[in-house]
C-alpha cells in the first residue's frame, strides 16, 4: 500500500446484500479502492489473499455460514501481515473489540451508530492507523441500561444467548454453576424479564449478543 | 423529461438509509426529498414537504413501527406512494401492508428483483409484493418445510410466552403447543426452546407484534 497510482484492493465479505451492495456503490468511482471480491462468507478469503489480489479485507464478525469472521480474521493477520484488516459488527460488545485488537486487526468498526463513517476510517487505515472505537455505546435491555452489566454478567449472557444450559456456560467461563445461576439471577432482576428465553431473545434483538 | 419524483428515505439503520440515498440520488427519475431515521420524523416531514414516494423501514428501534406510520400516512395523505422493506424474513407483514393500502413490499435481503425497478414499477402504477416469501434456511431446514401454525407458535416463543399463553394467544391447547415445539426442534436440530427462539429472532424469521410495536 502507500504506492503512489495504484488502487487498494478491498475484498468484502459479510452476510448482508444491503451491507455488501452499499459498500460497492461508497468506493464505485473512487480511484483509490477497487472492490476485487464481495462475499456473503469467509471460505474463500485465504485464497484471494494468497494470490496477493487483496491489500484490504473488510469481515464481519457474524457471518452465517463458513468459518467464523473473527479466525479468518486472526488467520489472514497472522499469516499476511501486510493485509490491512477491518472487523465490522452489528453487535455491540466491548469483549469483541478486545478480541479484534488481540488477534491483530488493524481496525473495528461498528456498523449502527458508527465510530467513524467508513470511508474515513478505510483511509486511516490505508495510511497506517490503527482504529477502534473508543467507547462501546449502551442499549438499553428491559429496565437496565447494557452499561449497567457487569462484564460477567456479559459474558454469561453471550454463551446463554447460544443455548447453552447453565452446566455448559459454568464450563465455559470456568466457573460453579451456583455462579452461573446467581449471574442469571441477576439479570433477570435487572433487566425485569420473567424467563431466560425472553432475556436472550431480547438481547439478541437489541444486538448485545448473536446466538 | 417530466419533474422528478420526490422520494423520502426512512430507515434507522445508517447503511441502509446510505443504500437507499444512492439508489435514489443515482437514478435522473427520483430526487431526494429527505433521508430519516424514524417514522415520527416522517410524519412531520410530509405536513412540510412534498412527496411522492416513500422507502420505510418497518422495524425501527425508536418510536413507532413503519406498519403503524405507513397506516398514518395512507390516511393523512393518500396520494404518496409508499414501499415498506425489512432486512427481517417475516412474512406475515405483506398482508398488514396490503390491508392499509400499502403498494409495495421489498425485503432487502431475500428479493429477487432490484429496488430501482420495484420503485419504477410503484410509480408507474404497480402494487408490487414478492410472489413467495423469502426462502431462509433455519437451523436444518428452510422455512417452507415449517408449518403455518408451527410459525405462529415459534412467533409467540420469540416473545418469551409460556406454554400456556402461547395456547391462550393461539386458541389451541398446552398440549399442542408442546407438540409443535417438540416437533420444530426435531425438525430444526436446535438443542431447546431457547435456542430456537433466539436464532429465530435473530434471522428474523418470525417477530412477534410485542416486538414490533415496541
Amino acid at each position: 500500500m502507500g504506492n503512489q497510482g495504484r488502487a487498494v484492493r478491498v475484498m468484502i465479505c459479510d452476510e448482508q446484500i444491503i451491507t455488501r451492495q452499499y459498500f460497492a456503490k461508497l468506493i464505485e468511482g473512487l480511484d483509490r479502492y477497487r472492490l476485487i471480491k464481495s462475499a456473503d462468507n469467509a471460505r474463500y478469503a485465504d485464497g484471494y489473499c494468497a494470490c496477493c489480489y487483496v491489500d484490504m479485507l473488510l469481515m464481519s464478525a457474524e457471518l452465517r455460514s463458513g468459518p467464523s469472521g473473527l479466525d479468518v480474521a486472526a488467520y489472514v493477520k497472522r499469516k499476511y501481515p501486510r493485509i490491512r484488516v477491518v472487523l465490522m459488527s452489528s453487535i455491540l460488545s466491548a469483549a469483541l473489540v478486545q478480541r479484534a485488537r488481540e488477534i491483530g486487526t488493524d481496525a473495528f468498526w461498528y456498523k449502527e451508530p458508527q465510530n467513524l463513517p467508513l470511508l474515513e476510517l478505510l483511509d486511516r487505515v490505508c495510511a497506517g492507523e490503527r482504529c477502534f472505537p473508543k467507547r462501546t455505546p449502551s442499549v438499553m435491555l428491559g429496565m437496565a441500561s447494557s452499561a449497567e452489566l457487569t462484564r460477567r454478567e456479559l459474558d454469561v449472557l453471550e454463551v446463554l444467548a447460544a443455548g447453552r444450559s447453565d452446566m455448559e456456560i459454568a464450563r465455559e467461563l470456568a466457573v460453579e454453576p451456583s455462579t452461573v445461576r446467581t449471574h442469571v439471577k441477576h439479570l433477570l432482576e435487572k433487566t425485569g424479564f420473567v424467563s431466560r428465553t425472553e432475556l436472550a431473545v431480547r438481547a439478541t434483538q437489541c444486538r448485545l449478543v448473536n446466538p | 423529461m417530466p419533474a422528478p419524483y420526490r422520494v423520502l428515505v426512512v430507515d434507522d439503520q445508517n447503511i441502509a438509509r446510505g443504500y437507499f440515498e444512492m439508489h435514489v440520488v443515482a437514478a435522473e427519475q427520483y430526487d431526494l426529498a429527505g433521508s430519516l431515521p424514524s417514522a415520527e420524523m416522517a410524519l412531520d416531514f410530509c405536513e412540510r414537504e412534498p412527496v411522492d414516494l416513500i422507502l420505510m423501514d418497518v422495524m425501527m428501534r425508536h418510536g413507532i413501527d413503519g406498519i403503524t406510520a405507513a397506516e398514518e400516512i395512507k390516511r393523512r395523505f393518500p396520494q404518496i406512494r409508499i414501499i415498506l422493506t425489512t432486512s427481517m424474513a417475516e412474512a406475515s407483514w405483506e398482508s398488514q401492508a396490503r390491508a392499509i393500502g400499502v403498494e409495495s413490499f421489498w425485503y432487502k435481503e431475500y428479493s429477487q428483483e432490484s429496488l430501482l425497478s420495484i420503485m419504477d414499477r410503484t410509480m408507474a402504477g404497480d402494487s408490487v409484493y414478492p410472489s413467495d416469501p423469502p426462502a431462509v434456511s433455519f437451523g436444518r431446514v428452510t422455512r417452507d418445510e415449517l408449518t403455518p401454525r408451527q410459525l405462529d407458535v415459534l412467533r409467540e416463543l420469540t416473545a418469551g410466552s409460556t406454554n400456556e399463553e402461547i395456547a391462550e394467544k393461539l386458541c389451541i391447547s398446552v398440549f399442542t403447543v408442546k407438540r409443535h415445539i417438540q416437533d420444530l426442534l426435531e425438525k430444526t436440530g436446535f438443542d431447546n426452546r431457547l435456542a430456537l427462539a433466539v436464532n429465530a429472532r435473530s434471522l428474523g424469521l418470525v417477530v412477534s407484534e410485542k416486538d414490533r410495536l415496541s
